[in-house]
């Protein structure tokens, strides 16, 4: 092994700097100050409520294999955000490009006759992969082709997107009066990899992307080209990048990642598209990418940081009779509070949000 | 389509837009100073809770909606911090701050005001002679309250940019922030008022929605309306009076759906697609609307001469 992919691996894993951890010390006791007031607000103990979200995380088999699933489509999504905005790019898009991932996986397994497992699923899952890529990079066009601002368009996609889906559930494959699809053939479903944790496939085929997503960002030319438009677009095109076919790949390759999470909700457990299936997954996803400062290397642990967070405040209603959204508001506040304190920062180039 | 149906459609349509008519107006001053404010969605569903609270707690409207002014200045107080003091990115920390609101609007929503409480919306006025002119009198004289208001506040936020100084000083930190400052004005100070007042209207705006709708508070109630009004301010150019355009065109597509039915072979179309036609609509805008620049320096934090971060 040589000395220069040592020094990349250790550049890609490093520490931020001390002066940063300082301020992020204080994001974090910010954010557990507004924590604490908040719950106090709600007349409960802030200590209880804590421990019960990490004992609801991590206390068992299952909450420690639900922390792991919830942590797959929120790296994923992280992935989807991380990418775009390391050539400054603002995909808010990730949570419809999941969306139509999930209706092209539903699709695909309800209308096809049904065929042997290892030839279904990838063909489900490559179907979701390019619908989520098609419709990202709607917005990449959009803004190559009309400097359509890429913020409001993927805003507004993912309203219509979230909209298809309903239409699936409610006029193409509807189940009674359940919100979701008819179920998929069982030769669609992902087969578990973990029992005791409820731990199927979409885990080692997200770690799967999640190398990917390393090796595309630091070893190949269009990474290398995401990074420099990010930098310096204008000087990107002057050394002769394509910096609209750029985009739009860019685009491409976020849908991949968010399609690909939207599929493997709906062949996994749910085992059918059901309504609100993301959660917020793609919103959260920004945060996820935020914490770990677009990174692919660092969006593993930042997902299940989220993840665990999301999962331990499930007990929290029935424990102590706080809504299930308090661990959401923990989370955010605290990436805020980093954003706030400038320990998130993203370089800017001098010029206008187009 | 017959006139019943227009007059319909657009009188429903131009209720429908006054939401996203003070959004987007205060959205226009904000950006014009230079601050692109993508909370705006996160600031109407507090204004909208707040409002729906008061409602529920037998205030009265009127006091919902102005209540929501003080909490609008609050959150733009906190954003401006977040912008201009500390810098934060505004796109990332907008739509960060949206997940915030979403998550705490939604936790106080069930905590204090789930269940079933008084809803009611503001009655129309009836504007005595105007209102008996056809077709016309129909559509624009038998509305709410709020709705007059916001046709009001278009041209004084208009008169507000474009013929007061403090207008030309808040486009001047939109385009030069650093020539502005060498005029001997703050920067700082002018962006910290203009994204306070701009968030007033925001706020007021999502108070608006519940005032007229009268659906009561669900979560994420606002659905999208504060990111459609950022997008009509770039179709309306930053001009209050086209802005007032942009915002019935997305009124009128909303107003579409409930009329649905008596719209011949359109009628067979599913729900759904009737309620993306908005979105829809407002991404064809800002396709349209290419060559509207935003203020130049809108986005970009401006660091004042000497400071460090």
């Amino acid at each position: 092994m040589s000395a220069g992919s040592k020094g990349l691996l250790a550049r890609a894993l490093a520490a931020p700097d001390p002066r940063a951890l300082g301020t992020g010390a204080m994001a974090l006791g910010g954010t557990l100050l507004f924590v604490s007031l908040l719950v106090a607000a709600l007349g409960e103990s802030p200590f209880e409520a804590i421990w019960t979200i990490l004992d609801g995380a991590l206390g068992d088999p299952a909450g420690i294999g639900q922390t792991l699933m919830v942590a797959v489509p929120l790296a994923l999504c992280g992935i989807a955000a991380a990418i775009p905005f390391t050539a400054r790019l603002w995909n808010i898009g990730a949570e419809g490009q999941m969306h139509i991932g999930a209706f092209m996986a539903v699709a695909v397994a309800l209308t096809l006759p049904s065929l042997p497992a290892p030839v279904f699923i990838p063909l489900i899952l490559i179907a979701a992969v390019v619908g989520g890529a098609v419709w990202a990079a709607i917005a990449g066009g959009l803004k190559t082709a009309f400097g359509a601002n890429e913020v409001i368009v993927t805003l507004m996609l993912n309203f219509v997107a979230i909209l298809i889906a309903t239409y699936a559930i409610t006029g193409l494959w509807p189940q009674g009066i359940a919100p979701a699809t008819e179920r998929v053939p069982d030769s669609a479903l992902l087969p578990s990899v973990w029992d005791a944790g409820d731990v199927n496939l979409a885990l080692p085929i997200t770690l799967v992307a999640l190398v990917a997503a390393w090796v595309l960002m630091t070893r190949t030319g269009l990474g290398l080209q995401i990074r420099s438009i990010g930098l310096n677009p204008f000087a990107s095109r002057m050394n002769g990048m394509r910096v609209g076919t750029v985009t739009i790949a860019t685009f491409a390759i976020a849908g991949v990642f968010a399609g690909l999470a939207g599929a493997m909700e709906v062949i996994g457990e749910n085992a059918s598209l059901i309504t609100n299936f993301s959660a917020n997954y793609g919103y959260i996803g920004i945060a996820v990418a935020l914490v770990a400062r677009l990174s692919p290397a660092w969006i593993l642990p930042s997902a299940l940081l989220f993840a665990a967070l999301q999962v331990g405040s499930q007990s929290l209603p029935a424990a102590m009779g706080i809504p299930t959204s308090f661990g959401q508001i923990i989370i955010v506040a605290f990436v805020l509070g980093l954003l706030g304190a400038r320990v998130i920062r993203l370089r800017y180039a001098e010029g206008a949000v187009q | 389509m017959n006139t019943t149906v227009l007059i319909s459609v657009f009188a429903t349509g131009i209720a429908l837009m006054t939401p996203v008519l003070w959004a987007a107006l205060g959205e226009a001053i904000s950006e014009r100073a230079g601050v692109l404010n993508i909370g705006i969605e996160g600031v109407m569903l507090f204004g909208a809770l707040v409002c729906a609270w008061a409602i529920r707690e037998g205030a009265g409207i009127w006091t919902g909606l102005l209540l929501s002014i003080p909490v609008g200045a609050a959150l733009g107080l906190l954003l401006a911090f977040l912008w201009v003091s500390r810098g934060a990115d505004q796109i990332v920390s907008g739509i960060i701050f949206n997940l915030l609101a979403l998550g705490a609007t939604t936790l106080l929503f069930e905590e204090f005001l789930k269940g079933v409480g008084v809803v009611t919306s503001l009655d129309d006025i009836r504007i005595p002679l105007l209102a008996d002119i056809p077709l016309l009198g129909e559509i624009l004289f038998e509305q709410p309250s709020v709705v007059y208001l916001a046709l009001l506040a278009a041209p004084l936020v208009f008169l507000l940019l474009n013929h007061t100084w403090f207008g030309l000083y808040i486009r001047s930190a939109g385009e030069k922030p650093r020539a502005t400052e060498t005029a001997g004005l703050s920067v700082t100070g002018l962006r910290y008022t203009a994204v306070i007042l701009a968030n007033v209207l925001v706020c007021f705006g999502g108070a608006a929605l519940i005032a007229i709708t009268s659906g009561g508070f669900v979560s994420n109630v606002t659905a999208g309306q504060g990111f459609v009004a950022l997008a009509i301010v770039v179709l309306g150019r930053w001009n209050p009076f086209l802005i007032v355009g942009g915002a019935l065109l997305f009124g009128v597509t909303q107003a579409l759906q409930f009329q649905a039915q008596s719209l011949g072979f359109l009628s067979s179309l599913p729900p759904e697609a009737w309620l993306s036609l908005p979105y829809l609509v407002t991404i064809a805008a800002v396709v349209v609307a290419k060559s509207s620049r935003y203020p130049n320096a809108c986005g970009v934090p401006f660091t004042p001469a000497g400071a460090t971060r």
